[in-house]
């Protein structure tokens, strides 16, 4: 074993969760009192659930928080095929046998880090019932494989996001999972943020920014009937990047907005004609 | 009833009204043959615009977006009083050039949609009504090079030196138009009154921008060109097009029960549910009427004959499409929550061996099927009665599939409700029950209730779909539609009320919590309507109907497993 590895695995020793620290400030422009509501959560070792469209800045919320709290993140992105195995862990085989692999939820619980399961309505049923012995005063997560009865470490905490504008078929939270959290409801930001969002995340200029962000008004009103939801701002950010990298605003639109808000021909029509009319 | 390309063309239209102004009007297409200018009007508060049946989409959307313009930035109508003809039609591109500057100020794209349409110039002459279609572009376009020394000093009246708009208020609009009329007088140019049109063919006729002057004699010249928006007239232009909204349905609001073409013996219960009417844009509440009776019974006999081979086989079918839960089997896999001990052992001594183990260390498992609660709703309305190829009918087919269906859901662990329904007017939506969850399928009476199904009536599916939507519970349930037809009912000539109302409760089901989707049986092809309406993957259209049960199963199949 070389001198290297052996300093990174007792770097390892030292601090499990190294890889998972956020080790530089996310840009993040708070639009309401969340940070002073998570800090809140976070000092009761409350669970938040994070509600909102998608596109609209839970995740980098988060990761913000994370950064705040000088906390390691964990984030799961959640699928209709995501076992209890995926977040608690499973056993190996290795040269001398059988060795136990932490998941990511049993890595957070037991190094203490925030674990962020991102759309957990995705996640099957039977696994989100995983979570609940961690999300009441218990703060246990019992790993059957083992035997063994983790308690939680002072650093754990559980954030969960979802989006319930889009539920897809029969997917939602059972009363008694999303009764254990407190929530906060993202919206997209106000106007004055959400130009300063996308001027600082793609580089346009101030101009193109009010433009793309009413742009995002546009669309956010035919949410409901033609579109399911309007333009995130990730759309806008996109279309921002296209356009610093020398495409046309209307190109970049286009290609960032019209295209992957929709597939329906008359819809997409009414897009294209209204992105036509917003930029010269 | 296909929807027309017209109807396809409006919602455009409409989306691209929404999305940039947040107005709704109600769009009308004008009869072939008038005056190819669009109208714009107000009725009951809303706004109305009347689009020339002609037009590619560019001018379309021209039409559109300059009725919007009127609309976000337009004012007061102005007396006609005192006003000659030739100063009205100065007022009238003053304030067309005025709104449409205020709307490019927000959206510069405009500009680009209108500015191939103005093309006035020079070269039009110098008559009253080449002059006023010149000043209408150079009003329209500040760089548009007229040499006319008039277009200079209209331009220095309605512009401020830096670009801005000089003439903001009425009265100021009215004062421009009224000194402009006699600088032509004063040219000695006169307008004839009659034979002028705004120009370009993109801008409405303006009727909007003038009150209804009772003192003056029923028509100036000048207005005769002009249906009038705010009359009895214009009632009579739209219903041409487009009946007014079903207030005005025949038998009023008492239900007929004499005379209708659905026979109703014992009703179990009458419901009323709410119904999306697109031309006002809410649901009308308590608006249909659905009446429950169980379906009558008949001979079941023939039908008991062709089922038992089809539903083995849509049983198996049905299973190995199911599996399991993701419950461990008995075989090996290389990725998995538990290890396989069989496997472990073998790996423990192909390494003591000295062999590479075998990866395949976990046990298998694989998805289950949760259990689903099923609707299967049958349209029995009179279009199913058309014969198929092979001597039988739509109805026979729906019927075979759905029982068929049913046995194999149950045989496979889920639940199952058979209902028909079809309807006769709004005040007449009759759901027939067929099968209960609780009764077995192929059950005696069961069968002589499928075969009491005739069918007879109209496809008011929105109405049908709420009925079935507020009989299922939270439980993974799904209705699954089986037709032929498309949403239709003989109270309803909009070909868009239905299948908007329709779209309108499948929302509220998937709000329920409940899936939907539709197999379209019909040897015409594909239905645009229902395409339109159900989820992308959840219709389902088949030309033959001799394979229905079948797809019927692999799709509920498929939907069990999202």
């Amino acid at each position: 074993m070389t001198a290297d590895l052996r300093l990174a695995e007792a770097a390892a020793e030292r601090d499990p969760l190294a890889g998972w620290r956020v080790a530089d400030e996310p840009y993040y422009a708070a639009s309401g009192d969340e940070v002073a509501a998570f800090e809140a959560a976070h000092a009761r070792h409350l669970p938040v659930m994070l509600k909102g469209p998608t596109g609209c800045g839970k995740t980098r919320f988060v990761e913000y928080m994370a950064w705040k709290l000088g906390l390691p993140l964990i984030t799961v992105a959640c699928h209709e095929d995501l076992t209890a195995g995926d977040l608690i862990g499973r056993f190996l085989l290795d040269a001398d046998g059988t060795r136990w692999q932490d998941g990511p939820l049993t890595r957070a619980v037991r190094y203490g880090a925030i674990c962020y399961l991102d759309e957990v309505v995705e996640a099957r049923a039977d696994t989100t019932v995983l979570i609940h012995p961690l999300t009441d005063a218990r703060r246990q997560l019992p790993l059957a494989a083992t035997g063994e009865l983790l308690h939680a470490h002072p650093d754990f905490r559980l954030v969960v996001s979802w989006n319930p504008g889009y539920q897809g078929l029969h997917k939602t939270l059972k009363p008694s999972t999303r009764q254990r959290f407190t929530a906060l409801e993202f919206g997209y930001p106000d106007v004055a943020h959400e130009c300063a969002i996308v001027m600082h995340e793609s580089g346009v200029d101030d101009a193109t920014a009010r433009q793309l962000v009413a742009l995002a008004e546009r669309t956010r009103r035919l949410a409901g009937d033609g579109l399911d939801e309007g333009a995130s701002t990730r759309m806008l950010i996109h279309a921002g990047l296209l356009i610093a990298h020398g495409l046309s605003p209307r190109s970049a639109c286009r290609q960032a907005v019209a295209g992957p808000l929709t597939d329906d021909g008359e819809v997409t029509a009414a897009l294209i004609a209204a992105i036509d009319a917003g930029f010269a | 009833m296909p929807a027309s390309p017209e109807s396809a063309g409006q919602r455009t239209l409409s989306l691209y009204l929404r999305a940039l102004w947040d107005l709704a009007p109600r769009l009308a297409t004008l009869p072939a043959g008038t005056p190819a200018r669009p109208i714009l009007g107000i009725e009951g508060g809303r706004p109305v615009l009347h689009l020339p049946p002609t037009g590619d989409h560019a001018l379309r959307l021209a039409r559109a977006a300059h009725a919007a313009a009127h609309l976000s930035f337009g004012g007061m109508p102005f007396e006609r009083a005192r006003l000659k003809p030739v100063q009205r039609a100065l007022l009238e591109i003053l304030e067309d050039a005025r709104v449409e500057w205020l709307a490019m100020q927000a959206l510069p794209g405009l500009r680009r949609l209108w500015a191939p349409l103005h093309v006035a110039d020079a070269g039009w002459g110098n008559g009253a009504e080449a002059l006023l279609a010149r000043l209408t572009h150079c009003l329209f376009d500040p760089a548009h090079a007229d040499g006319h020394a008039w277009m200079a000093r209209v331009r220095g009246l309605f512009f401020t030196p830096r670009g801005g708009l000089a003439l903001t208020t009425p009265a100021q609009l009215r004062d421009a138009a009224s000194r402009l009329g006699n600088d032509l007088g004063q040219m000695r140019l006169n307008l004839n009154p009659g034979g002028w049109q705004i120009e370009p063919a993109y801008r409405d006729d303006n009727s909007h921008l003038w009150t209804r002057d009772e003192k003056l004699p029923p028509s100036t010249p000048l207005e005769q060109e002009r249906p009038d928006t705010g009359g009895a007239g214009d009632d009579e232009t739209d219903t041409t097009y487009e009946r007014p909204p079903p207030q005005a349905t025949p038998g009023g609001d008492a239900g007929e029960a004499s005379g209708s073409v659905l026979q109703i013996e014992s009703a179990l219960r009458t419901v009323t549910y709410p119904e999306w009417d697109r031309l006002i844009g809410r649901a009308r509440p308590d608006w249909c009427t659905v009446i429950e009776t169980p379906a009558p019974r008949a001979d079941p006999a023939p039908l008991r004959a062709g089922l038992g081979l089809h539903v083995a086989r849509t049983v198996h079918r049905l299973q190995a499409a199911a599996v399991s839960d993701r419950r461990p089997t008995r075989s090996r896999s290389k990725d998995g929550d538990l290890l396989h001990t069989g496997a472990l052992i073998d790996a423990g001594i192909a390494l003591r061996a000295g062999r590479d183990p075998e990866r395949r260390l976990y046990r298998d498992s694989a998805t289950r099927i949760e259990a689903l609660d099923v609707l299967l709703l049958i349209d029995s309305s009179a279009s199913a009665a058309l014969a198929l190829p092979s001597g039988r009918s739509v109805l026979d087919a729906l019927r075979e599939a759905a029982l068929i269906a049913a046995a194999a859901l149950e045989a496979t662990g889920h639940r199952c409700t058979i209902q028909g329904f079809a309807s006769d007017t709004r005040q007449r939506v009759r759901v027939q029950r067929v099968k209960e969850f609780h009764e077995p399928a192929l059950d005696d009476s069961v069968l002589a209730r499928a075969c009491g199904l005739r069918s007879a009536g109209s496809t008011r599916m929105g109405a049908a779909i709420r009925h079935a939507t507020a009989q299922l519970t939270i439980r993974r349930s799904l209705i699954m539609l089986l037709t032929d037809g498309e949403p239709h009912d003989v109270d309803i000539h909009d070909p868009r009320y239905l299948p908007d109302d329709l779209a309108h409760a499948l929302a509220g089901a998937g709000r329920a919590g409940v899936a939907t989707a539709c197999l379209h049986a019909s040897p015409d092809g594909t239905s645009p309507a229902l395409r339109r309406v159900f989820a992308a993957g959840l219709y389902l259209p088949l030309r033959r109907p001799d394979r229905l049960a079948e797809v019927l199963c692999t799709c509920i199949a498929a939907i069990g497993r999202r």
